[in-house]
């Protein structure tokens, strides 16, 4: 991919590769328009440049080395992938646990909306239910026909 | 090329990019580590067909240190002073102490005036030494953009530090 590495002209121990060579000697010349003190100019921007990046505090790169060196290990990719999954189920579990019922006593008889009790229209039907009396809307005892009422006589 | 390799290859770029936009060599020290630190941790996924070492790397990095730029909210409230510690003065051959604390002041200087995005954009061209293009498509913007704010960046940086007027 690269080149060979030699010394640079700026103190530098990593020569650039060729190409990379090649490409700031067109930046510079891309950037002076063809005008010989730009881009004795140019060149004297770049060689800044190059020493002040050739310059690293000494033992820089081994103490950087040194930690890629003593980092802990990557967890296993079992844990990395299960991660997520565990996680939720613990949320799953936390909000079973938090929402379960408590320990008072559920009453055993739930109000039954059907009921007659709860339908005033039907009451009086509902209480022929639990009188005893049968209600049989057929029968001459319970089914009074009232002439007068019904045809309005 | 496995991973001591790439290491090797690309630590002092990626450090002088960090120390470039962060301007502390403590700070840039440990992004450059956890840039690594992440590059190994996904190493198996790097795809050649995707880009180079250099644009997988430096997407890396630029994704850290804009998270830490962000985080630190010091984008807007860097002092000049603080690029002191870029550029330390190299006692080697060459120019004298002096001078080159004077060369670096004065680089450090021209950095802090550049907008975050051109200092961005200078420092990936100059360390990472990708194209235009290959800029363009980690940092999102356009190509000619890219190549506009380069140029008026390099304009800056000469009339600063050469005195070459554009």
């Amino acid at each position: 991919m690269h080149g060979k590495t030699e010394k640079t002209p700026y103190g530098g121990k990593y020569m650039k590769p060729d190409k990379e060579q090649g490409e700031l000697e067109n930046f510079i010349k891309e950037t002076s328009d063809n005008e010989p003190q730009k881009t004795a100019a140019n060149r004297e921007v770049l060689a800044r440049f190059m020493k002040a990046g050739a310059e690293i505090p000494p033992g820089a790169m081994e103490r950087v080395r040194a930690s890629l060196e003593s980092r802990p290990a990557a967890a296993p990719w079992f844990y990395r992938k299960a991660a997520p999954a565990l996680a939720l189920c613990a949320v799953a579990v936390a909000a079973v646990i938090l929402t379960r019922p408590s320990g008072e006593p559920v009453p055993l008889v739930s109000p039954d909306w059907r009921s007659y009790e709860n339908f005033p229209y039907y009451a009086a039907e509902g209480r022929l239910y639990v009188s005893g009396v049968s209600p049989d809307w057929r029968s001459a005892d319970t089914l009074v026909i009232d002439a007068a009422s019904a045809y309005g006589l | 090329m496995d991973f001591a390799g790439i290491y090797e290859e690309f630590f002092r770029r990626i450090y002088a990019y960090i120390n470039c936009r962060v301007g502390l060599q403590a700070a840039a020290e440990d992004l450059s580590s956890l840039v690594f630190q992440k590059a190994l941790a996904r190493f198996a996924q790097y795809d050649p067909a995707r880009g180079s070492h250099a644009q997988w790397l430096f997407g890396i990095a630029r994704n850290e240190v804009n998270y830490h730029l962000r985080k630190a909210a010091i984008l807007k409230f860097i002092p000049l002073d603080l690029f002191g510690d870029i550029f330390p003065a190299d006692a080697a051959a060459g120019p004298g102490p002096a001078e080159t604390e004077a060369r670096s002041a004065a680089l450090a200087a021209a950095l802090a005036e550049l907008a975050p995005k051109e200092r961005d954009l200078i420092s990936l061209k100059f360390y990472s030494e990708m194209n235009n293009r290959e800029i363009a498509r980690l940092t999102g913007l356009g190509e000619s953009n890219v190549g506009t704010i380069l140029y008026r960046c390099m304009a800056k940086l000469r009339k600063r530090l050469t005195g070459v007027n554009i």
